[in-house]
């Protein structure tokens, strides 16, 4: 049975023709706000990124400033200040890193829309077992990744980032040379997870220096991220899931505007992740 | 339990009416969840061996009074209920793949329920040889399931959590004209019709189209034959583009392009149309026994690219090809992508029968 299908589905999608097409976004209600927030376990400056939605497709989004940002952990608050050379990015005005356990909450405000907040509870890191190589042209010693989280385990969710950098191999100085990709292991299952085709192909030359980062994420934060990939990464025109707004962590809590209006509704989500990262070479 | 009757009255009107009663019974060995207001679960309840869980029982009337003023020429009205026990899940939107499950109703899935009226009329008496026929209906479904935004489908024992009961309005009209007789035959059809969904916990209780709702539908089909060996056809069909969801805007979150979305169905395909030819030998003559044809046949003729799909979230890659993005070392320049699965397609078939 399982072979019919994959018959069925490698003629639907061989036979399939793809067409670029002119297609005007409708006109519709858009989220107030956008907020890209990740607290890590590392000693650093946190940030917290805040932009408008765009109407059309790879139009540059505004950045939203003078905002007023804080992390609360219990009775301890961080304070965040904008960049001025870099607006809508907020940097916390003290070095700190999260603790594993401990519940975080966001909260904004930003004046007319009103306050929001939401809250994500640090999971504890996890050691992992680095990526695997393949090498796909001898000739040119081009690799690609074969592998990434061998000690799977769907109840313990994961973010798996990793940075590419070849700008320092001879002879590739001058082409594009770094590459960011993700993997995910987030305990649920989706068609176009599991038969997910048409993915852009990322080879680097021996000698590419890799970082591998894993993110111990929580339930709430694996969901968020399932709903964006459905929408992103797992939908291939072929095989496609229910369409729909990702769910934020985040909600309003006044509209200073009009206490008595609609609650805006904001994208973006907080989350507190613990990290550990591994450092090689492609060779 | 099933009871039905035909009655004459008089030379011109004739009635048939019954009632049935079906009965649904759902027995363990199985595990029922029950869920609060927000779809959490509040209870799991182990049923045994042939234990009922939950039985429904309902009438399903039906009655057609036809009048048929001379013979060849009829006017018919009708209406009819039922109802459907299992309902089928699908886990993707596409019409051509994904796992799809049938599930019964139980108590948190009402079974489904169809009220339908209708009125036709039918003449054979135009002219000889000719037939046409008009048909207007209004269709009420209630307890139709559709599904939570990202519904999670697939392995998921608390299935009954990712869909809503709602319902749908369907009416339309259907005008058809046949012609039977003579070396040329074929006919011709006209359909507008609508199906508008009303699922009160989606889309914020605002109607809209269902995904097969495509207002019109246009068939028209041409047979000639030259009486003796050869055979030419010809299809065309058109239909109104199918209902799709697409962003209203996007935002960007780690470097990758997210859609939003603000009403279902907002939008549609292109319209759909497509012309079939088939040109058939019969290779035996008509009094021999054993007849066999040679059927060489061209679909979509013209070649249209009707999409079943459209996407946004693909880029161009470095040979030309539409991909999903890996990399997000920055964002991606996002193309909208319509696709289509059949194009232009020469056929060669060989028949027999016995």
């Amino acid at each position: 049975m399982k072979n019919i299908f994959l018959i069925i589905l490698s003629v639907l999608i061989f036979a399939s023709c793809e067409r670029e097409a002119a297609w005007p976004t409708d006109e519709g209600k858009l989220p107030y706000l956008v907020v890209e927030a990740m607290l890590t376990n590392e000693t650093k400056n946190q940030e917290v990124i805040l932009s408008l939605p765009v109407t059309s497709a790879n139009n540059v989004p505004v950045m939203v400033s003078g905002a007023d940002v804080r992390i609360i952990d219990g009775t301890t608050i961080y304070l965040f200040t904008e960049d001025t050379l870099n607006p809508g990015h907020y940097y916390s005005n003290d070095v700190f890193a999260g603790v594993p356990g401990h519940s975080y909450e966001l909260a904004l405000r930003f004046l007319p829309g009103g306050g929001w907040d939401g809250t994500d509870v640090m999971p504890p890191a996890e050691l992992f077992s680095p990526l695997t190589l393949l090498l796909v042209n001898e000739a040119d010693s081009l690799y690609k990744i074969a592998s990434v989280c061998q000690n799977y385990d769907p109840s313990k969710f994961a973010m798996y980032e990793i940075s590419l950098d070849w700008s320092g191999v001879p002879g590739y100085d001058t082409l594009e040379n770094k590459a960011v990709l993700y993997y995910y292991t987030l305990g649920s299952l989706d068609m176009g997870e599991v038969l997910q085709t048409d993915l852009e192909s990322v080879t680097f030359p021996k000698g590419t220096l890799i970082k591998e980062r894993r993110y111990s994420i929580s339930g709430p934060y694996a969901e968020w991220l399932r709903e964006i990939l459905i929408e992103t990464q797992w939908n291939n025109g072929i095989i496609m899931a229910h369409p729909g707004n990702a769910t934020s962590n985040m909600t309003q809590y006044i509209n200073y505007a009009d206490p008595d209006a609609d609650r805006h509704n904001i994208a973006g989500f907080f989350c507190a992740c613990s990290v550990v990262e591994w450092n090689g070479v492609a060779q | 339990m099933y009871f039905s009757a035909e009655q004459k009255l008089g030379k011109k009107w004739f009635l048939n009416y019954g009632l049935r009663q079906p009965v649904w019974r759902n027995n363990g060995l199985t595990q029922v969840y029950f869920f609060d207001s927000l779809y959490h679960v509040t209870d799991t309840v182990n049923y045994g061996l042939n234990e009922k869980i939950i039985s429904f029982r309902c009438l399903e009337p039906r009655l057609v009074i036809t009048y048929a003023p001379v013979t060849g020429r009829q006017l018919k009205f009708s209406y009819t209920r039922n109802n459907q026990f299992l309902q089928i899940l699908s886990s993707s939107i596409s019409p051509f793949n994904g796992i799809e499950s049938w599930v019964p109703a139980g108590p948190n899935i009402e079974p489904q329920r169809a009220d339908q009226v209708s009125i036709g009329y039918f003449d054979r008496l135009l002219k000889n040889g000719f037939l046409f026929s008009a048909e207007a209906y209004y269709k009420l479904m209630r307890n139709q399931l559709d599904y939570v935004d990202h519904a999670n489908l697939l392995l998921n024992p608390l299935l009954e959590a990712e869909v809503r009961e709602g319902k749908i309005n369907a009416y339309g009209i259907e005008l058809m004209a046949r012609k039977s007789s003579g070396a040329l035959t074929g006919w011709i059809s006209y359909t507008y019709s609508r199906s508008l969904v009303n699922t009160p916990e989606l889309n914020e209780g605002r109607t809209y189209p269902a995904m097969w709702d495509r207002p019109h539908n246009i068939s028209l089909h041409v047979s000639w034959t030259n009486g003796h060996r050869w055979k030419l056809t010809a299809n065309w069909i058109y239909l109104t583009g199918m209902p799709v969801t697409t962003p209203v805007g996007y935002y960007t979150y780690m470097n990758h392009l997210v859609p939003v979305y603000d009403k279902i169905h907002n939008d549609r395909l292109p319209d759909y149309h497509r012309l079939d030819i088939s040109v058939t030998l019969a290779l035996a003559k008509a009094s021999r026994k054993w007849q066999h044809y040679l059927e060489f046949g061209i679909y979509n003729l013209y070649g249209r690219h009707n999409p079943i799909a459209i996407t946004f979230n693909k880029i161009v890659d470095d040979n030309g090809n539409f991909v999903l993005p890996s990399d997000f070392s920055d964002p991606a320049l996002i193309n909208p992508v319509t696709t289509a699965v059949a194009g232009f397609i020469p056929s060669l078939t060989y028949r027999f029968r016995l």
